[in-house]
Order: C-alpha cells, then structure tokens, then sequence
C-alpha cells in the first residue's frame, strides 16, 4: 500500500465523523483532525474503533496520543499495513 | 478552611449563586432537597464521585455547584466543592474565564486540543477523584447540540480508569431539576470500553432531558 492509497482508506473512515464538511471535502495530509475537522475526543474515539473494525488492529490510546493532522493517521495506517497487509487492501477495496 | 485561599476566594461567590438560584432559576424545593442530600450523601462516603449535566445556560458552571450543597456548604466543607472541567476559552464564561480558572477549582482542557491534553485532563480528574474530591463536568456539551461530546471521552477513560466511581447526572434549567445516579459497566476493555462507558452517561443525560422536555 502507498501514502496515496493509505489516504484513500483514512478519507473515507474520517468522512462521517467530521464536522465540518466543507474542509473535509477538501482534505490532505496537513489537515488537521481538531481544528480543521471539528473532531472532539469523543469522535476521535469513535474513529480508532472505526479503523479497529475496518482493519482488523487494536489501537491504543498511546499510539494515538500524538495524532494531530490527516497526515498522521496515513502513516499510522502505513505502520498497520505493513504488519497486517491483507486487512488494509481489504478496507481499502470497501467502500 | 479551604485548602487553597484563592479557591477560599472563590467559594465566597457561591452564596451569589444561591440568592440567583432563589430569585431567578426558582427549582422545585423538593427535588433541590434530594439532589443535595443525594450529594451530602455521595461526597460523606468519600467514593469517587462525577458530576455530570448538559449545559442549558451560560452560567451553568457556577450555578451547578450551588445546587449540589446549601449555601456555605463548601465553606465549612470545601473539599465536598467539586472540581470543574473547563475550556480556558469558554465562550460561556466569556471575559470572566481567566479569572474564573485562577480563582476557581477548574481542570482546563481544550476542546480541540488533542488527545493528548484530554489524556492528561483524565489523570487530573482521577488523581482529585482519589483523593475524594469530587468533579463535574458537561459531558455531553450544550443541550442544543446533540452531536457535541466535547469532554465525553474525560467520562469514559475515567470510568475505565477508576470503575468504583460513580457519575451523579443532574439536569438543571430554569424552573425543573432532577438527578440520577448511574455507574455503568461494559464487559469490554480499551478504548471500546471507554467509549461505552461515555455513552452510558451521555445516554443516561440524554435521558433526563427528555423526561423533562
């Protein structure tokens, strides 16, 4: 999986959790998750578990604290992919 | 005494909170009888203990804590005086919120500020928690937004943390108060059980809500 594909995935898992629509559609790597976004912690939350259910990973709080733009959660998806590449090429092909 | 003289301070304005309650809000003497005795109760047992309503005012955040005790309760008791989850840059408290966090007993954690800064506001809440203080907080944010939740993963991850603790929900508007105690439970672990422990809260508020619309 490349960054490209990897933001494909992440894209559509933040989608329905953002609030603000407008930057979302407009997304890239630098956008930022809380600011950008409008994602409270609760939402954030629920994305982990979303990209849990999607991939097949357990996330936790640790590897998630740092996360601050779209950019981070690629190359958190990256890390995922190269440990469990058939679960990412299978979120990836969903919709 | 309070431990802190400025939190001494600030208590002093809690009696305005009384006389605003009294003059203005007008609760029902019955149900402010039973949530203060529920709370009496809650905070002599030294249990930990979260306060938790939905903001449907501004002033909610000094008017909440004069519901919980008779005036200069938290005087002669001021470590029953809960905690309060704060943004620093409340729009609710608006120029007043520096001064409110100096002087008050606030936990500040950004809204938008990442995980990490609610990650540490969570050890804050549990650390005054274990030390038999309570802490209340608005979850579930303003009553007019459903799909606000700006401090529900603070609710979660300390129930998660501290699964003895238990949340006093209170719904408090003009005219209509009630209160209910939850201490939810999931069979999960991690960040699911944080976040069905979250929702049980946010729920259980919801709920209040409804019951008085």
């Amino acid at each position: 999986m490349n960054e490209n594909e990897a933001l494909e995935v992440v894209l559509g898992i933040l989608r329905p959790f953002a609030r603000n629509e407008q930057q979302m559609a407009a997304a890239n790597h630098a956008t930022r998750l809380w600011q950008d976004l409008q994602i409270n912690s609760a939402r954030f939350i629920d994305i982990l578990l979303a990209f849990e259910d999607r991939l097949g990973v357990a996330i936790d709080e640790e590897q998630a604290e740092d996360i601050a733009t779209v950019g981070d959660v690629v190359q958190l998806v990256l890390r995922f992919a190269a440990e469990n590449p058939d679960a990412v090429e299978r979120a990836r092909r969903e919709p | 005494m309070s431990p802190d003289p400025l939190h001494g301070l600030s208590a002093c304005a809690l009696p305005l909170g009384n006389a605003w309650l009294a003059l203005r809000e007008r609760p029902p003497r019955a149900a402010l009888r039973a949530l203060r005795a529920r709370y009496r109760e809650l905070t002599e047992q030294g249990e930990p203990l979260l306060v938790c309503a939905r903001h449907h005012r501004a002033s909610d955040g000094w008017l909440l804590p004069c519901l919980l005790a008779a005036p200069g309760a938290f005087l002669l008791h001021p470590r029953r005086r809960p905690w309060i989850v704060a943004d620093p840059r409340s729009r609710f408290a608006g120029r007043l919120a520096p001064l409110w966090h100096r002087l008050g007993r606030v936990i500040s954690v950004r809204q938008g500020a990442g995980l990490f800064a609610h990650i540490e506001a969570a050890l804050g809440i549990q650390s005054k928690l274990a030390g038999g203080e309570p802490v209340l907080l608005f979850p579930a944010g303003d009553a007019d937004d459903d799909e606000d939740e700006p401090y529900s993963y603070l609710v979660g991850r300390t129930l998660e943390s501290m699964p003895a603790t238990r949340v006093l929900c209170v719904r408090a508007s003009r005219g209509a108060l009630d209160h209910r105690v939850v201490a939810p439970t999931t069979k999960h672990s991690g960040l699911r059980a944080v976040r069905e422990l979250a929702l049980a809260v946010r729920d259980a508020l919801r709920e209040l809500d409804r019951a008085h619309s």
